[in-house]
């Protein structure tokens, strides 16, 4: 099986559904890491990731929190929100934050790969017009491709 | 105010049943996979019918999505409930149409019907709180049952003329002619509180069927 | 009879608490009478205080007037009197007996006294044996025989001597004078002059007429000696009795003859045996404040109805205004209780949606890992492969479990609420009820029959609504049998039968308390009525009245005071409007 390059981290609290997913991943050939908590997320955030799927409702820290907080140090990776229980509003509100996608459980593992190839191949996208940018000297369009200060600035007025 | 908490209450327990028997389904399907790999070991073969095995775990999936379909439509009603305190706002006639469908499956089957929701072209919006449209449409299931029921009745929300309303029709059902005849035959429904009129119409053309339109009148 | 007083009062003070239309109306009584008590007490006060204090005054203002006549008429009569008897002793002093006793002289003399002086009226010498020697005048009294009269003696005491008024000539009262003279030879002689009392007459009416007073003068013994104008002429006896004598005019109230009150000036006049009365009856004397009286009494009597009857108004708007806020609360705590179950149940279900959908995640992943395993051809090979597979799906089982048991709870609930309409027989559920209330009927002392008919036929009802119409009606029939001190005439007893009657049941609760009259019956199944007053919303009859008809059914009460009461249930078989739950419950827990 082909090994793919896309650095996935799985934050749930569930445990037997993070844990699962994460197999099922991996036996798709993907490198999936697991944090079952905000804080966890956050300090995993630091080793190299692609790719967040992330859980709204978590005790203690959030999947807004986390979701702000990855946005404002990481601002390159990609959040997927997976959640079971979401209204318009929280998808309205993740979208606002920065997130790539707003997902409802249970979903079609398949749909969710998708979901997250595509959010790869988008920060691949930003990375690649940043670099032109820069390398046609306006390194401050650059940083704001990178930084995707826009939408920073739009969920830090919300 | 009663009748809110009577819908809700049916419409929940309806659900919460529903809910317990998917559960149940999913059990089984697990069970029966259980007992195939089971089987498989004592038998010391190489290995279950892996068709049988995944189809019967993708039943198991399939039941988890209307089990997920049926809590969704729960809390919908939940909140519908919450926000009456506060100003209800406006609903999306479609999802309410979608949502009832499902809650009040269980329902429909003790009278033999069949509930659909037909899709419309557009999100269609009307200032109701959901709860009393709830209450609507189980008045009219209720209708369709006390002649017998054995129908299938299909809501389809829509606009018409300027005027946001359920459409109600009867596909098929053996006892189909009963049951329109009750439905015309009832033009003014009971259950929608003070501050508001609904009125089931019937519409002309080439298939019979019914138009629930509500209006909000001023209080005398 | 203290303790007795106390309690009516405290009766009549008592204001019941809970919201029912009889603490309205007593709440209407009691403020009304207090603010017409607060506003009229010193309203009265102020009015008695000055009427006493008016009439004070009133009375020391009548007797000045009165008190200043007297004086003055006093001082008039006085001098004149005064003036008289001077007269008279000058001509004794200034002639002697000698002189006088010639008869020509004496005339003489008269004449010219008579030209001076109006009133004199004749004139008469008496010798010390007391025999009238000579006489100018219209009486035959030359001669006359004096000798020990009393008014010679005492003429000859004092010297002088007034008499009182007697009838004369041609019927006019005139008073005597005399004056007694001791000459140096020892000659004692008494010169004796009549005088008529037009002048006393005069003076004394005309002060009176001024003053709308009658003013006259009497003797001693009561005899008038001037005319009265309310008591007669002169010579007539006074029909009341003289008040006190003394010289400083004095002024006392006294009771008529004719019964009317009158203000009296009294005084004496020096020198005679005189009276001098001014009367004023004293009506006429308060006449002007009786007037005003009269008014201020209209005016007193229209303010206090004017008090009483905006009061009783105000108090009234008032009272209904409250009584409509505490209902309305009262309605607002019962929607909002309502509305907290809604709230609640609304909760639980949001809740448990939420809730199940992790485990619902949990085994779709599983069972997609299954899928995955399957598919990748990861389940046959060895063992461990598929020990795998079985605890995967073994797991899933658990998750499943996991996710009955979130369900639970709301299926609890959602049952309790729902209009449960389920073919059930209804002489368990009144059984049933009736065991809820078992113990506190064995508390009261009262029995709990049931006479249930056999073979009753399966009912299409909501079991939660009926057990509720039961407990309501049970309770209030375990209600009905006050706690009593003495002992019981007959058992106590509540009791439930039920029939069938057509396509009908028909339930009777009934009981031996205390009954209810008429009154109450006529109400009781109105909101916020009722007859317990310390417990209770008042709600209770009347919710049950709504579940009943709901149901389709009817609910009736006869009752008699001190016999008992019964309720009658009449429900049909079938509700007439049975929806779609009709056959799906079969009572299965």
């Amino acid at each position: 099986m082909t090994k793919e390059d896309i650095k996935i981290l799985l934050v749930d609290d569930e445990k037997q559904f993070v844990d699962t997913l994460a197999e099922r991943l991996a036996m798709r050939g993907f490198e999936a890491r697991v944090a079952y908590d905000g804080p966890t997320a956050l300090e995993a955030v630091t080793q190299p990731t692609d790719v967040i799927v992330l859980d709204l409702r978590m005790p203690g820290m959030d999947g807004f929190e986390v979701l702000r907080s990855v946005k404002k140090s990481n601002p390159q990776v990609q959040v997927i929100i997976l959640t079971g229980h979401g209204g318009d509003a929280e998808e309205q509100t993740a979208y606002r934050m920065g997130a790539y996608n707003f997902l409802r459980k249970p979903m079609d593992i398949d749909e969710l790969l998708n979901s997250i190839r595509m959010a790869y191949r988008d920060k691949l996208e930003n990375a690649m017009v940043a670099v032109s940018l820069a390398e046609g000297g306006d390194f401050e369009a650059a940083r704001e491709v990178l930084s995707e200060k826009d939408v920073l600035e739009g969920h830090d007025k919300s | 105010m009663d009748n809110d908490s009577q819908c809700m209450a049916r419409l929940l327990a309806s659900a919460v049943h529903d809910l317990r028997n998917v559960l149940a389904v999913i059990r089984e399907s697990a069970g029966l996979a259980q007992d195939l790999t089971a089987l498989a070991m004592r038998q010391e073969q190489a290995a279950p019918d892996p068709q049988r095995l995944a189809g019967v775990l993708g039943e198991a999936q399939q039941s988890v999505i209307r089990g997920a379909a049926l809590a969704d439509a729960m809390d919908y009603v939940a909140q519908a409930a919450r926000a009456e305190d506060n100003a209800p706002g406006p609903c999306d006639m479609t999802r309410v149409c979608r949502f009832f469908c499902l809650l009040a499956a269980r329902q429909a089957r003790a009278v033999q019907m069949r509930l659909e929701s037909g899709e419309a072209a557009e999100p269609v919006w009307a200032n109701v709180p959901p709860l009393a449209l709830f209450g609507l449409l189980l008045d009219v299931l209720d209708l369709c049952a006390s002649v017998g029921g054995q129908v299938t009745l299909r809501f389809t929300a829509q606009r018409h003329h300027r005027e946001e309303g359920i459409v109600v029709d009867v596909p098929d059902g053996s006892n189909r002619e009963l049951v329109l005849a009750a439905l015309a035959g009832n033009p003014r429904l009971e259950s929608l509180r003070p501050g508001w009129k609904a009125a089931l119409m019937p519409w002309r053309e080439a298939e019979p069927r019914f138009f629930l339109s509500f209006s909000s009148v001023a209080d005398a | 009879m203290f303790a007795a007083l106390k309690k009516t009062f405290a009766q009549a003070l008592e204001v019941p608490e809970a919201v029912s239309p009889a603490r309205y109306r007593s709440l209407k009584r009691l403020m009304t009478v207090l603010i017409v008590a607060v506003s009229v007490t010193p309203l009265l006060l102020l009015t008695i205080i000055s009427h006493m204090q008016y009439m004070r005054t009133l009375e020391r203002e009548m007797e000045s007037p009165l008190y200043d006549m007297a004086r003055k008429t006093q001082a008039a009569l006085e001098l004149y009197l005064g003036e008289r008897v001077s007269t008279v002793s000058y001509l004794a002093h200034a002639y002697r007996y000698s002189d006088l006793s010639d008869e020509r002289s004496l005339n003489r003399v008269f004449l010219a006294l008579k030209s001076e002086y109006q009133g004199f009226v004749d004139m008469g010498l008496v010798d010390g044996d007391g025999r009238q020697i000579a006489y100018v005048g219209p009486y035959k009294l030359k001669g006359a025989d004096y000798a020990g009269k009393p008014w010679l003696r005492e003429t000859e005491i004092k010297g002088r001597y007034i008499s009182n008024a007697i009838l004369g000539y041609r019927g006019y009262p005139h008073l005597v004078i005399a004056v007694h003279r001791l000459e140096e030879s020892g000659a004692s002689w008494t010169l004796r002059v009549g005088t008529d009392t037009l002048r006393i007459q005069q003076i004394v009416s005309s002060e009176g007429s001024a003053r709308d007073t009658d003013v006259f003068l009497a003797d001693a013994a009561g005899v008038l000696q001037t005319d009265s104008r309310a008591y007669g002429k002169a010579l007539n006896p006074l029909p009341f009795p003289l008040p006190q004598a003394s010289h400083e005019p004095e002024v006392c109230r006294m009771t008529g003859p004719d019964g009317r009150s009158l203000l009296i000036a009294s005084c004496t006049l020096d020198g005679t045996d005189f009276r001098l009365l001014a009367v004023k009856p004293v009506e006429k004397a308060f006449r002007p404040w009786l007037a005003l009286r009269a008014e201020l009494l209209w005016v007193i009597f229209g303010g206090i109805a004017l008090i009483v009857i905006a009061s009783s108004l105000l108090m009234r708007h008032l009272v209904d205004r409250l009584q409509a806020s505490d209902e309305r609360r009262v309605a607002v705590f019962a929607q909002m209780e309502h509305n907290q179950k809604l709230s609640s149940i609304g909760r639980l279900a949001a809740g448990v949606a939420h809730e199940v959908n992790n485990p619902l995640a949990v085994i779709y992943e599983k069972a997609g890992l299954a899928r995955d395993l399957i598919d990748l051809g990861k389940i046959g090979g060895d063992e461990k492969e598929k020990q795998r597979l079985s605890s995967l799906l073994a797991s899933i089982e658990s998750t499943v479990e996991r996710a009955r048991g979130i369900t639970h709870r709301l299926l609890g609930f959602a049952r309790r609420m729902e209009a449960n309409r389920q073919g059930l027989h209804i002489d368990e559920v009144i059984v049933e009820t009736l065991s809820f209330l078992e113990r506190e009927a064995r508390n009261r002392g009262v029995a709990l029959e049931t006479e249930l008919a056999p073979d009753l036929p399966e009912i299409i009802s909501d079991r939660g609504q009926l057990q509720q119409v039961f407990l309501n009606l049970v309770g209030n029939a375990l209600d009905a049998h006050v706690a009593s001190e003495g002992e019981d005439q007959e058992a106590r007893y509540v009791r439930v039968s039920c029939v069938c009657e057509g396509d009908a049941l028909r339930i009777t609760v009934r009981d031996n308390g205390m009954g209810m009259p008429p009154e109450v019956l006529r109400h009781i199944f109105e909101p916020f009525y009722s007859t317990k007053n310390d417990k209770g919303t008042g709600l209770g009859m009347f919710i049950t009245y709504g579940i009943v008809r709901k149901l389709g059914g009817d609910i009736s009460v006869e009752s008699e005071e001190g016999q008992g009461s019964v309720f009658t249930i009449v429900l049909p078989l079938v509700p007439p409007d049975a929806g779609g739950e009709v056959r799906a419950q079969t009572s299965k827990p």
